[in-house]
This record gives C-alpha cells, sequence and structure tokens, in this order.
C-alpha cells in the first residue's frame, strides 16, 4: 500500500525538502557575496592558488591596508554626503510632490505624472554628457553638489511615485478632521499625513540610498580626487603597477556594501505596514 | 454656541447641481437631524457648514458670521466623521488635545479639558491607548471627546453611527442625546436611519435630490407629512400608500375595485387620482373592512407585522395583540379614526 498522504512521516521530510530548496536558493544568491568576502580574507598569494582554496587561515590584512590609504576614509566621508543629501533632497521635494499630485485634481496631472518616469527610461549614459556639460558651465563639475543634484534627477521620481501610493492610501478624512481641529494644509501635512506615510518613506530612502550609494559612472565623470565616491575609488585597486589588487577591491567592496546593509537592515523595521490600521473603521 | 443659517445655498460639481438652494435655520443649542436617502445631498450640506466644500451659490452663518469663505479652522466647529478619523499614531489623550496644542493652550488648562471630556464619555482609562487597540463604540466616543474639548460653536456628525453594529448604535444613540442635553451645544447631525432622526432630533430636516422635503419636530413629521415622500420615509415600518382615486360619498376605490373608506371631504372632486395613506399602527383587524391577503407574518414579540395585498398593493399591518393569522388568510383592516392621509396622485402633496 502507498504511504497514505499527510501522515507525519511524509509531512517531516515535505518539510526537510523545503528547507533543503530554501538553502540552494539562499546559496546561489549569496555566493558571489560569499565568494567577495572569502576573497578579501585572503593573501595575495592565497587569492592566485589554482586550485582555489576553500579552507585557509583568514587574514584582515587587507581591510588594514584599506582602512590606512589616505583615501579610503575620505571617498567613505564623499560617499555619506553625497548619498544622504541626495535622499534627503528627493525626500523633501519628492513628498510635497507626491502629495500634490495624490490631492489636487490639476490639470495634466497624468502627464506630468507620466513624464517623471522618462528620466529613469533613457539609458543613464544619455544624461551623463550633456549633464557634465551643463555643471561645467555652471561651475558646479567636479563638486559634490553635481552628483548630489544628479543622483536626485534619478531618485525623485522613484519618492513621488512610492509616495503618491502612500499618500492616496491614506484617508481624507484624517487630513480634513485636522483642518477642523485648526490645522492648516501644512501643519496637517507635517503633524498627520507625514508620521503615516512613514513606512513610504522608508522604503523610498533605502531605493535611493543605495541608487545612489552604489552609483559608479556618474561619480567617475562628475567627480575629482578631492571629491571621488567609494566606488571610484576602488576601481583604482585595478590601476597599480602590480596589476589588480583583489584582496583591496573585495575588502573595500565588503566596507562599502556594510552602511547599506545595515542601514536597510534597522529601517525595515519601520516598513511595518497596517501602522494606519485602527485609524478609520474597526 | 450659536445659531446656524443657511439661505439658498446651492452645491454644484461642474454642471451638475446637487444642492438646489436649500434653506434652513438652527437655533441656539438646537439638536438638528438632516435625514434622506443616499445621493440627497445632507452630507454635502453638512460639508459645506464645515468649510470642507465650497459654497456655489447662498450663504451660511454661524451665529452672526458669514462663513462661505472662512476656512475650516477658523470656523470653531467641531466634527465627528462616519469612521471617526482618529490620528492612528496618536494616543487617545493626544488625539484629543491635538486642537488644543495647535491653538497654544496653556498645559493646565489642556489636562483639565481632557479629563472633563473623559470623565464625561468614560475614557479616563483608555488614555495612553492607541486607536487601534479600541473598540468600535471606544473610538466613536474618542472621536466625540475630540470634540468636546474643543468647545466649539457647533458640533457637526457626518453618520457617526454607521459603522457599529446595531446594539452598540442604539447605545451610542442614548450617549449622544445625553450629551447633548448636558452640553447644550448647537448640534446638526446627518444621517440616512430615520429612526435616528425620529429619536434624537429637536427638529429633522427631511431632504431629497438636494432639496428641503420638509422641516419640523420628529412627531409634527410622523403626524403631518408634507407630502408621499416624507410620508413613506419617516415611521418604520413606513406608511402604507395605495394608489386609487376618489369616488364620492366619502369612498376611494383601487384599481382592483375595492374600496377604501374616508371622511368626505369637498376638497376633492369625483374620479380624482389619490394616493390613500395610512400608517401599519393604525390599522386593525376587525369583521369587516378593507379585504386583504396575508403574505408573511413576523412576529417581534412586542408586536407583529403582518405583510397583506390589499387588491395588488402591498399593505403593512402592525398588532401588538397575539393573533392567529397565516399565510393565504384573507383578513378585513379597518383605519383608525383620522388616521388616513391622502396625496395628490400627481404632485404627492398632501390634500
Amino acid at each position: 500500500m502507498a504511504v497514505v498522504v499527510g501522515s507525519p512521516r511524509m509531512r517531516k521530510l515535505e518539510t526537510a525538502l523545503i528547507y533543503v530548496a530554501l538553502t540552494v536558493l539562499v546559496m546561489v544568491f549569496l555566493f558571489p557575496v560569499l565568494w567577495v568576502l572569502g576573497l578579501s580574507l585572503k593573501t595575495r598569494l592565497q587569492v592566485f592558488a589554482s586550485p582555489p582554496l576553500y579552507l585557509w587561515w583568514p587574514t584582515i590584512e587587507n581591510y588594514v591596508d584599506v582602512l590606512t590609504r589616505s583615501d579610503f576614509p575620505r571617498a567613505f566621508i564623499n560617499t555619506l554626503i553625497v548619498s544622504t543629501s541626495a535622499v534627503l533632497l528627493s525626500l523633501c521635494v519628492g513628498a510635497p510632490a507626491a502629495y500634490a499630485f495624490a490631492r489636487f485634481p490639476f490639470k495634466g496631472r497624468s502627464f506630468l505624472f507620466f513624464a517623471l518616469l522618462v528620466m529613469r527610461m533613457l539609458p543613464p549614459i544619455a544624461v551623463l554628457v550633456p549633464m557634465y556639460v551643463i555643471f561645467s558651465k555652471l561651475g558646479l563639475a567636479t563638486t559634490r553638489l553635481s552628483v548630489v543634484l544628479a543622483y536626485t534627477t534619478f531618485s525623485l521620481p522613484l519618492v513621488v511615485w512610492i509616495m503618491r501610493g502612500y499618500f492616496e492610501d491614506l484617508p481624507v478624512e484624517l487630513e480634513e478632521s485636522a483642518w477642523i481641529d485648526g490645522a492648516t494644509r501644512f501643519t496637517a501635512f507635517t503633524h498627520i499625513i507625514l508620521p503615516m506615510a512613514r513606512p513610504g518613506f522608508v522604503a523610498a530612502s533605502i531605493l535611493c540610498l543605495q541608487l545612489a550609494w552604489n552609483d559608479f559612472m556618474f561619480a567617475a565623470v562628475l567627480t575629482n580626487n578631492d571629491t571621488q565616491t567609494l566606488p571610484v575609488m576602488m576601481a583604482s585597486f585595478n590601476a597599480g603597477d602590480s596589476g589588480m589588487d583583489w584582496g583591496g577591491l573585495t575588502a573595500s567592496g565588503m566596507l562599502v556594501t556594510l552602511p547599506v546593509v545595515i542601514f536597510s537592515f534597522f529601517a525595515q523595521g519601520h516598513l511595518v505596514a497596517g501602522l494606519s490600521s485602527g485609524a478609520v473603521k474597526g | 454656541m450659536a445659531q446656524v443659517t443657511i439661505d439658498n445655498v446651492r452645491k454644484a460639481y461642474g454642471d451638475v447641481e446637487v444642492l438646489h438652494g436649500v434653506s434652513a435655520r438652527i437655533e441656539d443649542g438646537e439638536f438638528v437631524v438632516l435625514v434622506g436617502p443616499s445621493g440627497c445631498g445632507k452630507s454635502t450640506l453638512l460639508r459645506m457648514i464645515a468649510g470642507l466644500e465650497t459654497i456655489t451659490g447662498g450663504i451660511v452663518r454661524i451665529g452672526d458670521r458669514v462663513v462661505n469663505d472662512i476656512t475650516p479652522r477658523e470656523r470653531n466647529i467641531a466634527m465627528v466623521f462616519q469612521n471617526y478619523a482618529l490620528y492612528p499614531h496618536m494616543t487617545v489623550s493626544d488625539n484629543m488635545t491635538f486642537s488644543l496644542r495647535l491653538k497654544g493652550t496653556s498645559r493646565e488648562e489642556t489636562a483639565r479639558q481632557v479629563k472633563r471630556a473623559a470623565e464625561i464619555l468614560g475614557l479616563t482609562n483608555l488614555l495612553d491607548r492607541y486607536p487601534k487597540q479600541l473598540s468600535g463604540g471606544q473610538r466613536q466616543r474618542v472621536a466625540m471627546g475630540r470634540a468636546i474639548v474643543r468647545d466649539p460653536l457647533v458640533f457637526l456628525f457626518d453618520e457617526p453611527l454607521s459603522n457599529l453594529d446595531a446594539k452598540l448604535r442604539v447605545q451610542m444613540r442614548v450617549e449622544i442625546k445625553d450629551l447633548h442635553q448636558r452640553l447644550g451645544t448647537t448640534t446638526i447631525y446627518v444621517t440616512h436611519d430615520q429612526i435616528e432622526a425620529m429619536t434624537m432630533a429637536d427638529k429633522i430636516v427631511v431632504m431629497r435630490d438636494g432639496v428641503i422635503e420638509q422641516v419640523g419636530s420628529p412627531l409634527d413629521i410622523y403626524d403631518a407629512p408634507a407630502n408621499v415622500f416624507v410620508a413613506s420615509f419617516i415611521g418604520s415600518p413606513s406608511m402604507n400608500l395605495l394608489n386609487c382615486h376618489y369616488v364620492g360619498a366619502g369612498n376611494a376605490r383601487t384599481e382592483d375595485g375595492i374600496d377604501l373608506p374616508l371622511v368626505a371631504s369637498a376638497a376633492l372632486q369625483d374620479n380624482q387620482a389619490v394616493v390613500y395613506g395610512v400608517r401599519p399602527e393604525h390599522l386593525t383587524i376587525a369583521a369587516t373592512g378593507i379585504p386583504a391577503v396575508v403574505l408573511v407574518v413576523e412576529p417581534t414579540g412586542s408586536e407583529t407585522h403582518i405583510f397583506a395585498k390589499v387588491g395588488n398593493q402591498d399593505v403593512t399591518v402592525l398588532v401588538r395583540e397575539r393573533m392567529s393569522v397565516a399565510p393565504g388568510d384573507t383578513i378585513y383592516l379597518q383605519p383608525k379614526d383620522n388616521s388616513i392621509y391622502l396625496f395628490d396622485k400627481g404632485t404627492g402633496v398632501r390634500l
């Protein structure tokens, strides 16, 4: 006789299979990261060992090298300034814009809303050269501001698209109630709407931060040695006399990834949906 | 506290006019209920008084002040919404004091007002909770508390009980009425439920399709409906309305040739088409009278509703005595004296 479906043994087997599948999946996704992590913990000789070393005594010399380089801390600070500025600027401009799209039925609303996306449809390289020319004419080339503005052109539509949805989902009565309570439209926006749209802000800022933090192309063209960001600095590991510095490259890669991972990890706690539950009805 | 005057107020969305020149006067301290079927413009009118909708034409006054172009925050009103509209990220206490904080009221005064409102509404133990931790009835009370602490000129209620279950609705009805009696604040209350209107109002404004059909005290409207619409809308079960024509000699006759008893009226002409109205509770079952065939019998305990047909027209009878009536039986109905309403068939106006 066949085993009865749903018997304890079958169910145990099922659970085990699910875990095996999940483990394989996670391995596939994380393999590149693990490989980079592995390389960053190897000496130069170990990196080039053939066949590759799968077990070795890890070394932190690459990390020490990277962190003691003169240009790493500077690039790190540049990246931090440029990325957070781009995110903040996008949120400050994008949130009110999204609110306007969500609440005011003005003429040409759908066209404008769609037009915002055009920037994101163009291949970045298509706007890079004109951007460089414009920034040069304005005397902004190689400044951090130019990079911030460039990133904002990309993340702003993202913020507007995400936040519009959040604002539209918030019941209008909450605002109306606030107006009657004596709030101006602006006060109602800052005191009622913004706190409730927090999950939207978190989602939007994670996406914007990743765009800005990881960008290489814009920063490569729009910065110089003083204003260069981490991805640009990392490219210099390829430029030495001794060829590609794999250890340095992978170690700095891990260091670059770390802040975004930490930020996203803590931010996701705020992504909890249903914050607005209980506002209206049962 | 203040009276509210609505003078020939119109509202149009583009080419579509939804309020066709509405006028009403709400006295200082009065509890007025705007009632009507959905889409009659009652909520729109309330929102215009609140300042949440622009006024296309006419004048709205709160006290002596014309408020047409005044923002909601400057009108000194409080509003309770159907869905409560509590701020979910604020505690009950913060919800109630939001308006006071915006006004810059002192901390002691704010605390005093919250204490007072919480005591009136029985919210004292819930002040630190968030809206999502409250039941429907508690949320409703917080919404009212938010209105009370303001000490406004006018309370506006927009179908506040629609989201509550039947039992709680009855309880909150009593609480709101009690609250009004204690505070004496002018109140405008919108509902589609005629029972809420009847039980709570000092004055009812019956609306339909953007016009006011009748204004009066609950019992006035019940006893003397101005037209067929008001007659059918107010009262539960609603008034029986039979199409017939006057045949003279104190009788009206339905299309099926059934005679309905009337007091002879000089105002009627022979063969004039009329609507014969009689409330279910004003019909008694007798040995002779209007013949009706029973369709359904609904006992509710204290009273029994009998749904029957007079010819091909529906009739409801409400009886308090227990009687053995079964579907298919023929019963004979006698209207009580002076309980018959006649309406013009064409205009619907009471004759």
